[in-house]
């Protein structure tokens, strides 16, 4: 502890590191920040924005801040050539996941555009018609509901889904969806589809996608 | 409400139109049009209130049919009070907005400006207590006036209309030095009184409908947005002569300078001691909702707020939408939205299986190694559960509270005290100096205290005997090696 207390005096005189940007930087380590989750730390943050940008960069992360939609988080730089070892981990998805976060994110776009509300919220049942097109015929329509439930949770769990409280089968779209499947991600899903279907379509007829997400 | 006909094509198309599409008509033909107004009269309307929560609007539609089912039995309304809000919110209805507010779950509720014309007209149709006629008559001979005067504009006529103004309160000014004071009858009290509070409302109702107007412009902009195939410079060159449009149109502009006399301190304070005035006046005295119409402005303002609030939500949003970026990215996406769901169409018996994507998580995983519990080894812990009673009749329990504490501070300076007179001391003469209290225990103390001390001996080759007293009078004697206690150098 001698070390810290040390540093801590003779900063005095260098630049010092202000004070909230350990508490920022390890929220941000955490998860997403929201304004309207934490006013006070989101106010710290627009004030420290650089340093914090200056403090991630050294472990070769980008901070993604978007002011009017009220969400910053970290994300690792994109650069092939690294070696630096993975900080952040990424999630694999099903095919039926991916397709509900693309869908998903059709729909906070078209509710972007038809409505002048911030909020996008869902019932159950909406997101169940929404997807039932895309999912094959089946007799067995609960066993299709169960497994888009638990598609559901997994998105609730990837955060992109929140459930409100109170009312039940009720959630709400983080508006964030849209940082994470953007145009590159939807370029690859499209191309990985396309390649698959190549496959289904081949004389060996169906295959694993080639890609390992490993 | 305005709509997108002409006032002046009414003819029966535009009306028989009406008939089928508007909001307030299709109210006022459905079934249950007399529970829902009644409902909205009593949460919206009646205590002017906007922006309700659900539960709170459950709980007053809730009394409401309890009341009607009192009366008409059960059956008469068979549906649960939600139920009834959810079809009232429905898209095709519209008869109220459902919306949702930053931070709070629950969902808010506020009349349409359709359904509060239906309200507002229902309620004109019991007709009035008695018709307000002098006042009506005296504020249109005001507002001629000053049409006729202020729309003048030849100087001459001008003062001269300012002239007879004066002449006229120089006369009434006299009157009153002369002790002829007319006083406003009580009916004519009544009278102004029940215009006030007409007016009161209309102004709260034209507060919603220029909210509402302003959404629709809101809607047509982001139609535009949606369908727009030429670039994006044309398009914004278009949405800015559209824009001119909503803040240089009627609508826009009144509401601007009800806002800037709202705000305007000066007009504040006057409204608010005419109002208090009011008060005072004895005709107005019986008036149930005087008081209500007292505190107008307290309705106004939070009205006038969020409808201030909602012009600035929509341009905001506007802003993120004509965001460069986000403008040529959504027509990107858009595109490869339609792609991948076509190809998830064609591949929809046959889905991918196993992981397919991946999507990075929003956090940094740390896992701090001394966070993880170690691995520990289950011990199997013999448990006999039989509890035999012991017998503890002949157990002095005396033993458990007759505990004491040495304290060596004491002793200490009972050291340090004989020390001060002799340049050492034994434990002997210490002890006789200052009796032992704590029998063997203190001496034990001591003993301590002679080992960790630096300038302390113990002496095995001499032996030296202490005693003390104990509490019944009996003497106890100990033999132990000499300690000698130095004085610090």
């Amino acid at each position: 502890m001698n070390p810290a207390a040390d540093s801590a005096s003779t900063a005095e005189t260098e630049t010092r590191t202000p004070e909230e940007l350990p508490s920022v930087v390890t929220r941000l380590f955490k998860g997403v920040l929201y304004a309207e989750g934490d006013e006070k730390l989101w106010q710290s943050l627009l004030g420290l924005t650089s340093q914090v940008r200056d403090y991630v960069s050294v472990l070769g992360l980008d901070l993604i801040l978007d002011e009017s939609e009220g969400y910053a988080f970290l994300k690792s730089r994109e650069n092939p050539d690294s070696t630096l070892p993975r900080l952040i981990a990424r999630r694999t998805l099903t095919f039926n996941v991916s397709l509900l976060l693309v869908l998903l994110r059709r729909r906070i776009m078209e509710f972007d555009i038809n409505s002048s509300e911030v909020r996008l919220i869902m019932t159950e049942q909406e997101i169940v018609d929404m997807v039932a097109l895309f999912r094959p015929e089946s007799s067995n329509e609960a066993r299709t509901l169960d497994r888009l439930r638990a598609d559901i949770k997994k998105v609730v769990e990837l955060g992109f889904l929140r459930k409100l409280k109170g009312q039940a089968d009720t959630y709400e779209v983080a508006r964030i969806l849209k940082a994470f499947v953007d145009a590159q991600w939807l370029e690859e899903f499209d191309s990985r589809l396309a390649d698959y279907r190549a496959t289904l379509a081949g004389p060996l007829g169906a295959g694993a996608s080639e890609e390992d997400s490993k | 409400m305005t709509h997108q006909t002409p006032r002046d094509a009414m003819d029966y198309y535009a009306i028989n139109a009406l008939r089928e599409n508007h909001a307030g008509w299709s109210l006022l033909r459905a079934q249950n049009a007399p529970l829902a107004i009644s409902f909205f009269m009593a949460a919206f309307t009646g205590p002017n209130q906007r922006n309700l929560g659900r539960q709170q609007l459950i709980d007053s539609l809730d009394d409401v049919l309890f009341g009607l089912r009192d009366a008409y039995g059960e059956d008469k309304f068979p549906r649960q009070a939600s139920e009834y809000l959810d079809d009232w919110a429905a898209p095709e209805r519209a008869w109220l907005r459902k919306y949702y507010i930053q931070g709070q779950d629950e969902p808010r509720y506020d009349l349409t400006a359709a359904a509060e014309d239906v309200v507002r007209w229902v309620e004109s149709l019991r007709g009035r207590d008695f018709v307000a006629t002098q006042s009506r008559l005296t504020s249109i001979f005001a507002v001629l006036e000053r049409l006729v005067q202020q729309s003048e504009t030849d100087p001459d006529v001008r003062l001269k209309e300012l002239q007879n103004q004066r002449d006229a309160i120089d006369a009434e000014m006299q009157r009153i030095r002369d002790g002829n004071i007319r006083v406003m009858t009580a009916p004519e009290a009544l009278d102004h009184f029940q215009q006030l509070t007409a007016l009161a409302k209309d102004l709260l109702s034209d507060f919603r409908e220029v909210e509402q107007n302003f959404r629709k412009l809101d809607r047509q902009v982001r139609e535009q947005i949606a369908t727009w195939d030429g670039t994006q410079g044309e398009l914004l060159e278009s949405i800015f002569a559209n824009q001119q449009d909503i803040s240089s149109s009627l609508q826009g502009r009144t509401f601007q300078g009800c806002w800037d006399y709202l705000m305007s301190p000066e007009s504040r304070r006057k409204l608010q001691e005419l109002l208090q005035r009011a008060t005072q006046i004895e005709a107005l005295a019986k008036m149930d909702n005087l008081h209500a119409v007292t505190n107008l402005h307290q309705d106004w303002l939070p009205a006038v707020e969020q409808t201030q609030g909602t012009v600035r939500q929509l341009s905001q949003q506007m802003r993120r939408l004509l965001d460069d970026k986000v403008f040529l990215e959504n027509k990107r996406i858009m595109q490869l939205i339609r792609s991948v769901e076509s190809g998830a169409l064609a591949a929809r018996e046959q889905p991918p299986p196993g992981d397919f994507m991946t999507i990075a998580a929003p956090s940094v995983d740390i896992i701090l190694p001394f966070e993880r519990p170690l691995y520990e080894p289950s011990r199997r812990v013999m448990v006999d559960d039989v509890v035999e009673t012991a017998d503890d009749a002949d157990v002095d329990a005396g033993a458990l509270f007759s505990q004491f504490h040495v304290d060596k501070e004491r002793l200490k300076s009972n050291i340090d005290a004989v020390l001060a007179e002799a340049e050492q001391a034994t434990l002997a003469e210490i002890t006789a100096a200052h009796p032992i209290e704590q029998g063997l225990a203190e001496i034990v103390a001591y003993y301590q205290l002679a080992t960790e001390s630096d300038w302390a001996s113990i002496n095995p080759e001499a032996e030296q005997q202490i005693s003390w007293q104990l509490e019944d009078g009996s003497i106890r004697e100990a033999t132990l090696e000499q300690i000698i206690f130095g004085r610090p150098a």
